[in-house]
């Protein structure tokens, strides 16, 4: 069982990847639905509308679930991982690239860092 | 979207949707779809007769009964479309009487599942159920009508009850 929820939980598509498989099944199940009820009227036979949306889900099965490649064309760029405890030296260095976060938090961070032992910063850190 | 698991769950759940839109647009579409059905029942005579004995319901000892004898020849083919499950085909005898104003008594049906079995010719029919009334006379009553009905039952909508014909018929005074 935990094996099989690994194995659902794999497969991570990027943002844009989601956005292009959405796309991709509305577009498969909705002109199979609409083939289908042609299909069935020229026939005169129910059961192909539901044969042929079938079919429709298995085609949206395959181009949707499995992670193409097309689908992982844009990552996400993260920005790297901070340790809190290291501040001194690491976030120092890297100060320079990160835009986003303010430096007055970093400079809180490294007068803690320099304050207290390394041990219990890192507990706190695991609790956050 | 994001894993597996979620993909999986998206589109199947968007698939059902899609099922259900399928099937609602398959009922608006073969809603009224043309018919044209030939239908004539002949009514040769009705002979009413007093009594008939039964345990169960006491009434019916002083019931009256009539039973019809007709001819049917109708031909339900053009009725059969790609959303027909069957038709049921039945003969009502709508009457008033002082008691009550609208009376159907059903007299003869049929279920039709195919549409090679859908002519029917049939010569000197008797009505297959017990045609009494409520009020147990039947002698007295004016304005009786034999119809002819249709109930269309389609895989995916609503079933339609049509009237296809219907025959002033006189009961007998005696």
């Amino acid at each position: 069982m935990d094996q099989l929820t690994k194995l659902l939980e794999k497969g991570q598509i990027d943002l844009k990847g989601q956005q292009l498989a959405e796309k991709i099944y509305t577009f498969t199940l909705f002109i199979s639905g609409a083939l289908s009820i042609l299909v069935s009227i020229y026939f005169n036979e129910i059961m192909y509308s539901f044969y042929g949306l079938g079919i429709g889900l298995a085609v949206s099965w395959v181009l949707v679930i499995p992670p193409w490649p097309c689908f992982n064309k844009n990552p996400l760029n993260w920005l790297p991982v901070q340790s809190v405890g290291a501040a001194a030296t690491s976030a120092s260095a890297s100060a320079s690239k990160k835009s986003q976060v303010p430096e007055e938090e970093d400079d809180d961070d490294e007068k803690a860092a320099g304050g207290v032992k390394q041990t219990t910063v890192e507990d706190v850190d695991d609790d956050n | 979207m994001y894993n597996v698991l979620q993909r999986i769950s998206s589109v199947t759940s968007f698939g059902l949707s899609a099922l259900m839109a399928m099937m609602f647009a398959i009922s608006i579409i073969t809603i009224n779809m043309s018919n044209n059905p030939d239908i004539s029942v002949k009514l040769h005579d009705i002979k009413i007769t007093k009594g008939r004995p039964d345990y169960f319901d006491k009434t019916s000892r002083n019931a009256e009964f009539a039973r019809l004898t007709f001819d049917i020849d109708a031909d339900l083919s053009s009725m059969f479309n790609w959303n027909t499950k069957q038709l049921f085909a039945y003969i009502t005898v709508d009457y008033p009487t002082a008691k009550k104003k609208n009376n159907n008594v059903v007299i003869w049906d049929r279920i039709i599942t195919k549409k090679q079995r859908s002519t029917l010719r049939m010569r000197k029919h008797h009505n297959k159920y017990l045609f009494r009334d409520i009020g147990l006379k039947l002698r007295d009553v004016e304005g009786a009508k034999l119809t002819f009905r249709v109930n269309s039952v389609p895989y995916f909508g609503i079933m339609q009850d049509q009237v296809l014909d219907s025959y002033d018929i006189t009961m007998p005074q005696i």
